[in-house]
């Protein structure tokens, strides 16, 4: 009876089915497994959209992908998408992103859906379900919900005398176990923070809420300030510091330098690799243990975060959440998305996900709770049960992660006072906090008490306005010189009999050249202009908001670091390398023998391209032992001290130094500019030799009869000849350079602390990262206006030159 | 030559200066190779030894460095797995050094006898090697994706519907993941683990490494029995007379002492895989424990009907699903019910030394041992000898595996680059377009400002060139938005349109076109030759080498471009080499990158050694007027 009836039913649904699956609906997922390969987590997930495809015929899901973007920017692909005309229908939003992407308008307000069936909000722990209400709205559906726990080895605390049923309940005593873990003959460390960009202060947040601090507070008006600049910020930093950077003594008298080890993969590397003995990780309300699966469960015990030194528990709490995009406008594409969305979070995904588990043989990981739920009771064990306690414990402590406007980009400004607090242990971390909460309010929050904003905008009006008149003058002045002084060089006219014909063939001729540099340079250009004075948004309204963006990008402190670093790079490109290629020529026009040979060698570089060097080199400033520069450190300090043995003297160094060159603020910049010298001499050399060649040699030899010496026929015949071509490469270096920003982007991507943050990185940073394009417009055109001088004299020096092909 | 005069050139202060030169620019040359020797170098490296930074590397000459290579790549570096199977102590994977007692005559009897066994070993009980791990891709995901490539024929569409998955290219397919330690798997039912288990069967045999239970068993000693805590001298006691973890060999019955008997229920009870266990005589048992476990008929009867015998009784599950009940159930029977006499072994480490057993018994019977043991206890603690056969054939396949490692990054560089849907393509239109187009729209309106003495010729000059007062930052925002409103984005027209046109490029050839004799053109127009004759027969010519280095700066511009191409053409249909290259060292190891970056030179470098004349030709000089 039964069975008829299913069968019924199912053909029914069939029938129901046919003239939907006629017309599929597509919806693009940012973010779903391609295939079941890799972690049992992105199998569960991979095995959960099978099912809801199974179940809902009419919808097929597609993977959307976009680029993957390295460096302090690694989260913005999807950003990139939307802004490329790409946006996914689904996207995987966590709460640092949730705001800013409102913002955008990039969300979809779900409440509509959500009234079609209200309990699926009923699973949702209640301190998740505070944040996701954004002023009456929800915008996104969490499937699953995240707390940080300690994680940590039992093992390693057996063999280091601690009792593994007791995990550090206090900072003290965290601090302490720490010590009795990190034994440096082995490579064992107590803890670890990742210093991939946003690692170091993802982690640090829960001292930080353990002190009793915050992160970002709400003001009354709804926008966000940074609040981590407190006396309980400061004793999170000094705890930081002490973990990673304070000098101790070892049982066997030695020295050691902090419990915590820095690395930019330390869950792969430390934790997987058995050298670490205490770690932050991730719990979620389906699996209790998130831990690389090569670690026996038995070994791993997972307890609550010690508690600060006022006794506070804290913990950061997550929650993995889809959003549907605005920008989708079709009903059914939008009822669709929900589909996938509700179900991701259903009980039936969390079927699926238990015993997806359970096949892959890792029941023991997951919660007791879910394997109750769904009769795998031979799966609950004492370990998971003790992880359960845990998980209820971290649930309610739990702080959600920052999640107001921008903070999808808090963790990588804050971790720069920690990266400083680490270089250079001495600073004070009161200022160190105080500078980096000033940074992030600027930057990302764009909080600016009213008054002073007021006040800004008076300076702002007048000195915009004088400096434009100032420039527009200058310019107009320069131009009319010019072309006056180049309409007077020549002015001869074609006594043409079909005069408007012969201009007709010449406009044709000329049409495509100014046709296209009018829409792609002069109305660029002048529509840059006036995005300098608007809030520009993708897809949200686009608001006019006078010189709110030049206040912002004049007041904003990288923007002068910009500026800063551009100069300075400048000042070492042309500096160290400027000459290099007229020397070059010099020895390579004079050397009688080998010139083939030497010239196709140093124009090697010119034949790979700009990336290719910038990789090439990022490689040779490895930190590690091994990268080429530290190998020749290495031997430099071998020699030195072979050196020193020889003469008797104490001149010995460690020989075990490495240096992170591209991470080091004393070397990042040198090594960002090293790579582009070397590339440039080469080529460039090329050059001066084709110029050096069209110097007669006549000259030379009546030179030679007068009896000049080589430095004299140097200086008074080789340098004047070639003049106007060094004037030329001079200033078009020097605005190259200071536009520079394709190879840092590539090696140091703007780091460390800044330190090789140039304009050009500021302003592409900003707009294609954080989508401000408003600001990244004024930034751009302040940079003009600095450069404008520069480019008019070039443009002085072209009309004294003619270009003529060297024979 | 000549500001070093040619007299006086034989003296010692002149003969020491050209050598002084020769010293610097030497010096000079050898910072520019350098870098490139070591790339080439790396290149051809992996995981072991790309740290080396060697521009020979170590395994092109060191038997050693290429089996710690062949190693680490078998067993995708898992050293821990390789010290258990040899029976090492490797502190690193770069220290694995090949076997001291290859050469004896009982190695190789030993091995000889071997390989027989582990031809003969069924295929569920045999691991397919050479993974890789990580950023590491090995040789069977490589080999397994141009299996698949042949099989659907290129279209990525077909396998994602037969395997049901959602790959974008083939560069993403890997191989299903084998768990063939794990309890309840087993050779799986769905197209794609059929398929791989088809293809499994064609692999060389050193590729399939035996998943036996040693290992398992070692580690179930070390890290799971509570009662030893990890300390080997305890299990010495009870596992008799051994002195590390690896030395711990499993019996395929259960042993007679006591506790050796306790540590072998409780892992064959609670970790062998189901696939190793005989239990013929367990039937009525088993009988006895469903009816415990469903105690009312009907309910067993859906779930248990395919293991209805003729009679209605229940036979044993024979093979056993992967999940579902009867797998659950199944666990549950092994763990709790079973008795455990009634059980042993069906894998390939005991197997072996059963098999191995009969033989030296045999061979001794009948005097003809050729083996030095003589007491066949021995043979209970040997295992199996993975370390002298991985040896054996690196050594004997030296050459090949040379040229393998050799080609390997390069193989996956250029799989992912010619695969990788359209890049190759891409990037060759894109180039093209750009040296076509750069080619027409600068000369045909610098011809046309030299040669029609328009009176605001220079107007427009000015026209162009300003654009050059500002920083193409200004206007890259609005010119991205432009190409989003236009809907180009993502097309060629946003790859090309907006670089077509360059004041400065205009500027020089405007130059060029005025230096030319004008004698040519007055002889032509009295010929009566047209304007585009005239264009066609005089200027080209002429102007063929500044052409040449025009559309060769257009060809090194489109072909290094990856910033803004990265922004406008987001959809990786789009997306040129350089693209792709910027996200393969994303996700991609050192050595991999170096093979990449190895390859991307390589247009640009054919193409400067062809054309290294025309450049010099070609170089325009600027000189005062």
């Amino acid at each position: 009876m039964r069975r008829t009836l299913k069968t019924f039913l199912f053909l029914a649904l069939l029938v129901l089915a046919l003239p939907t699956h006629a017309q599929t609906v597509t919806v693009r997922v940012w973010g779903i497994p391609r295939s079941a390969e890799g972690g049992p987590f992105e199998r569960a997930n991979r095995q959960i959209i099978d099912a809801f495809e199974k179940k809902f015929p009419a919808i097929h899901l597609e993977a959307a992908t976009g680029l993957q973007v390295n460096g302090p920017a690694n989260e913005s692909g999807v950003l990139m998408a939307i802004a490329g005309g790409l946006a996914p229908d689904v996207m995987y939003v966590n709460f640092r992103q949730m705001e800013s992407y409102i913002k955008q308008g990039f969300l979809l307000p779900l409440d509509d859906l959500i009234a079609q069936d209200p309990r699926v909000l009923e699973p949702i722990h209640p301190n998740i379900r505070k944040v996701l209400n954004v002023r009456g709205h929800v915008y996104a559906f969490p499937y699953q919900q995240w707390v940080q726990a300690l994680y940590y080895r039992k093992d390693f605390f057996r063999e280091a005398g601690l009792d593994p049923e007791h995990p550090p309940r206090t900072w003290d005593e965290f601090y302490t176990y720490a010590q009795k873990l990190t034994k440096p003959e082995k490579g064992q460390w107590g803890f670890g923070f990742d210093s991939s960009p946003q690692g170091t202060s993802w982690y640090w947040v829960n001292f930080l809420w353990q002190a009793g601090g915050e992160v970002v507070r709400e003001l009354p008006d709804g926008r966000w300030a940074s609040a981590f600049n407190t006396p309980e910020g400061v004793t999170a930093l000094k705890f930081y510091r002490k973990l990673v950077a304070e000098e101790w003594t070892l049982p066997n008298g030695q020295k050691q330098r902090g419990v915590a080890v820095r690395a930019t993969d330390v869950l792969n590397d430390y934790v997987g690799k058995n050298h670490q003995a205490m770690w932050f990780e991730y719990q979620s309300n389906a699996i209790a243990n998130r831990a690389s699966i090569n670690i026996s469960p038995a070994l791993i015990g997972i307890a609550p975060m010690p508690k600060g030194p006022t006794g506070i528990s804290a913990n950061e709490l997550n929650a993995s959440m889809w959003g549907i995009c605005a920008l989708q406008k079709d009903p059914k594409v939008q009822q669709a998305a929900w589909e996938f969305v509700k179900y991701m979070g259903s009980d039936e995904a969390d079927a699926i996900r238990t015993r997806a588990y359970i096949d892959a043989g890792l029941g023991m990981y997951l919660s007791p709770l879910s394997l109750k739920k769904h009769g795998y009771l031979e799966y609950v064990t004492g370990a998971n049960k003790e992880w359960l306690k845990a998980t209820e414990e971290l649930f309610k402590n739990g702080k959600p992660e920052p999640f107001g406007e921008n903070c999808q980009l808090i963790y990588t400004e804050l971790d720069q006072p920690l990266v400083e607090i680490g270089l250079y242990p001495d600073h004070d971390p009161t200022e160190v906090l105080n500078r980096a909460a000033k940074t992030i309010d600027a930057k990302l929050l764009g909080y600016v008490e009213p008054e002073v904003q007021k006040r800004r905008r008076q300076i702002a009006l007048g000195a915009v306005t004088g400096g434009f008149a100032l420039i527009l003058g200058l310019g107009v002045l320069m131009i009319r010189r010019l072309s006056m002084a180049i309409t007077d060089t020549e002015g001869s006219r074609m006594a043409g009999t079909n005069r408007f014909r012969y201009h007709l063939i010449a406009w044709v001729f000329m049409l495509p050249a100014v046709g296209s540099i009018a829409l792609w340079a002069y109305f660029p250009l002048a529509r840059g202009l006036l995005m300098a004075f608007q809030d520009y948004r993708i897809a949200a309204k686009t608001r006019w908001i006078g010189l709110d963006n030049f206040i912002e990008v004049a007041t904003q402190e990288t923007f002068w670091k910009g500026i800063l670093h551009s100069l300075e790079y400048v000042g070492l490109t042309l500096g160290l390398g400027f000459c290099l290629p007229i020397l070059l020529a010099l020895l390579l026009a004079e050397i009688p023998r080998g010139k083939m040979l030497y010239r196709s060698l140093y124009y090697l570089p010119a034949v790979t391209s700009g990336l290719v060097i910038a990789f090439l080199w990022k490689q040779f400033y490895a930190p590690t032992e091994q990268g080429l520069f530290n190998q020749m450190l290495h031997g430099l300090i071998e020699a030195w001290n072979t050196l020193g043995q020889w003469l008797h003297l104490p001149l010995h160094l460690k020989s075990d130094m490495k240096i992170d060159w591209l991470g080091d603020p004393t070397f990042a910049m040198l090594a960002v500019v090293l790579p582009v010298i070397w590339a440039g001499a080469g080529p460039g050399s090329i050059l001066y030799l084709a110029a050096l060649k069209s110097i007669s040699e006549d000259v030379y030899e009546a030179a030679d009869i007068d009896g000049a010496s080589i430095w004299h026929k140097i200086r008074y015949i080789t340098v004047p000849s070639l003049r106007p071509l060094i004037m030329i490469n001079f200033v078009g270096a020097f605005i190259g350079s200071f536009k520079a920003m394709e190879n840092i982007f590539v090696m140091t991507g703007g780091g460390p602390l800044y330190r090789t943050h140039t304009i050009g990185l500021e302003i592409w940073y900003n707009a294609f990262m954080y989508l401000k394009f408003g600001y990244a417009t004024a930034a751009a055109w302040i940079m003009g206006a600095m450069l404008v001088g520069f480019t008019l004299y070039q443009l002085r020096l072209l009309r004294n030159i003619r270009f003529t092909a060297n024979n | 030559m000549p500001i070093i005069p040619r007299v006086g050139r034989k003296t010692a202060r002149m003969r020491l200066l050209f050598a002084l030169m020769h010293l610097v620019l030497a010096l000079g040359a050898l910072t520019m190779l350098y870098p490139f020797l070591l790339m080439l170098g790396t290149s051809i490296t992996s995981s072991t030894d790309t740290n080396e930074f060697r521009v020979i590397p170590r395994y092109l000459s060191d038997n050693n460095a290429l089996f710690a290579k062949y190693v680490d790549d078998k067993y995708a570096g898992d050293l821990e797995r390789i010290n258990l199977l040899y029976r090492t102590d490797f502190k690193r994977l770069s220290d694995v050094t090949l076997p001291t007692n290859l050469n004896t005559l009982d190695s190789r009897n030993i091995l000889h006898f071997w390989q027989f066994h582990h031809a003969d070993t069924p295929i569920d009980q045999l691991e397919a090697g050479f993974r890789g791990y990580g950023v590491h891709v090995g040789n069977l995901t490589l080999t397994w994706r141009s299996y698949l490539r042949e099989r659907f024929q290129n279209d990525i569409k077909a396998l994602n519907r037969s395997h049901h998955e959602e790959h974008q290219s083939f560069e993403t397919v890997s191989p299903p993941i084998e768990r063939l330690t794990a309890r309840n798997w087993s050779l799986g039912t769905s197209q794609k683990e059929r398929d791989f288990l088809e293809w499994k069967r064609t692999l060389p045999k050193n590729w399939l490494i035996e998943a036996g239970l040693d290992v398992l068993f070692a580690h179930y000693l070390k890290e799971e029995a509570p009662h030893y805590g990890g300390d080997i001298r305890k299990v010495a006691k009870v596992w008799g007379g051994i002195r590390s973890f690896a030395e711990i060999t499993i019996p395929s019955h259960p042993p007679t002492n006591p506790q050796a008997r306790a540590d072998w229920e409780s892992f064959v009870r609670r970790f062998v895989p189901f696939r190793y266990l005989i239990l013929p005589t367990a039937l009525p048992e088993y009988r006895a424990f469903l009816k415990v476990r469903y105690p009312s008929y009907p309910k067993l009867d859906r779930a248990y009907d395919s293991l209805k015998n003729a009679n209605g009784e229940y036979d044993l599950p024979n093979p056993l699903p992967s999940n579902g009940r009867i797998t659950q159930d199944w666990g549950e029977f092994i763990s709790k019910a079973v008795p455990i006499a009634k059980v042993s072994l069906k894998e390939p480490d005991s197997n072996f030394r059963r098999v191995f057993t009969s033989e030296v018994y045999n061979a001794i019977r009948c005097h003809y041992n050729t083996y030095s043991i003589t007491d066949l206890s021995t043979i209970a603690k040997m295992n199996a000898p993975y370390y002298l056969a991985d040896a054996r054939y690196v050594l004997d396949n030296a050459l090949h595996l040379r040229r393998n490692y050799i080609t390997h990054n390069y193989n996956l560089v250029i799989d992912y680059l010619l695969l990788h849907g359209r890049a190759l393509w891409v990037t060759i239109l894109f180039c093209l377009a750009m040296i076509l187009t750069t080619l027409t729209v600068n000369p045909l309106c610098a011809y046309a400002l030299s040669r029609y003495r328009l009176p605001y010729a220079y107007n427009v000059l000015l026209f162009l060139l300003a654009t050059m007062a500002f920083p193409a930052e200004v206007a890259m925002i609005p010119n991205f938005l432009l190409l989003k409103e236009l809907g180009f984005l993502n097309t060629y027209w946003a790859l090309i349109l907006p670089g077509a046109a360059s004041g400065f490029s205009i500027f020089l050839l405007k130059g060029f076109f005025d230096s030319l004799p004008r004698d040519l053109y007055e002889a032509g127009m009295i010929d009566g030759a047209s304007e585009a004759r005239m264009f066609l027969t005089i200027t080209l010519p002429l102007a063929r080498p500044i052409f040449a280095v025009i559309a060769l700066e257009a060809f090194t511009a489109s072909y290094g471009a990856f910033m803004f191409a990265l922004i406008i053409c987001q959809d990786p249909k789009m997306w040129t080499i350089m693209v792709w290259l910027y996200q393969l060292q994303i996700n991609h190891a050192q050595y991999i990158n170096m093979a990449a970056l190895t390859i991307a030179s390589l247009p640009t470098l054919l193409v400067f050694i062809f054309a290294q004349n025309v450049i010099l030709r070609g170089i325009l000089l600027p000189t005062e007027k």
